[in-house]
């Protein structure tokens, strides 16, 4: 019978894995770490002790997930990442130089000083129509 | 984090390492082996890998049909064994050439490394 230790540690090893693979992994590993844990008690520590001593060397379950699942450990990889930073560097002025001329459009539009435009809501809610470009 | 010398050294060796140990484990696999006891083999042998790269590894050499997978059921734990299959000891054998012929292309350029006084 697994400990609550080892039964945590297995749930989030095999995280994120299908199914059928999960149960399979579960029952691998649980020798795994089975064998090395008692291979440390005949050496003679202490069974909490060696428990723990071995799962601490598997390491971060999560990692031995992504591992199984041969998901890579990053978002953006290194084919990819000249592309997104140059689009990063270009979305940063062309957001914000859009952002300036909707906003002075919207202003022209209301003939309201830019600073009460954005700051209050109000100005949205009661902006006469009379201030309407006619024709 | 402080950058030592050391580091760098240990990215390098471990680069070089890298491929060897799937060679080793294709070669000790030409005989049924046991995950936990193939860590032991491999570390008896010189090479030096961790039990959270040793076991994903053995399922992605499984994937790509360089090892097949049998489970033991002899006693109440089921163990998963590994063989390596005819593709993989063919792969073995392929590995082994190529580290041949890199031996051999190492060897000829400290024979031929020009030495201090020819500089």
């Amino acid at each position: 019978m697994n400990t609550e230790l080892t039964e945590r540690y297995l749930r989030a090893a095999i995280a994120g894995l299908p199914a059928a693979t999960q149960d399979d992994v579960r029952t691998e590993l649980t020798a795994l770490i089975m064998d090395a844990t008692e291979a440390r008690i005949d050496q003679g520590e202490e069974p909490p002790a060696a428990e723990r001593a071995v799962l601490t060397e598997l390491g971060d379950p999560a990692i031995l997930a992504a591992e199984y699942a041969d998901r890579p450990l990053h978002l953006i990889g290194p084919r990819y990442f000249l592309v997104w930073r140059r689009l990063l560097k270009l979305l940063l002025w062309i957001v914000p130089a859009v952002a300036v001329v909707g906003v002075a459009i919207s202003q022209a539009l209301v003939d309201a000083p830019l600073g009460t435009l954005i700051g209050s809501p109000s100005a949205w809610a009661s902006a006469p129509p009379s201030t309407w470009p006619s024709g | 984090m402080v950058w030592r010398m050391s580091d760098t050294f240990d990215i390098h060796l471990q680069e070089l390492r890298r491929g060897t140990v799937v060679l080793a484990c294709l070669q000790l696999l030409r005989a049924p082996g046991y995950g936990y006891g193939l860590l032991e083999d491999l570390a008896r042998h010189g090479f030096v890998t961790d039990a959270n790269t040793l076991y994903p590894l053995l399922r992605r050499l499984e994937k790509q049909g360089f090892l097949t997978s049998e489970w033991n059921t002899d006693e109440a734990r089921p163990r998963k064994f590994y063989r390596s299959s005819a593709a993989g000891e063919q792969l073995a054998d392929t590995l082994t050439s190529e580290w041949r012929a890199l031996t051999g292309a190492i060897a000829s350029l400290t024979a031929d490394a020009p030495t201090n006084e020819e500089s």
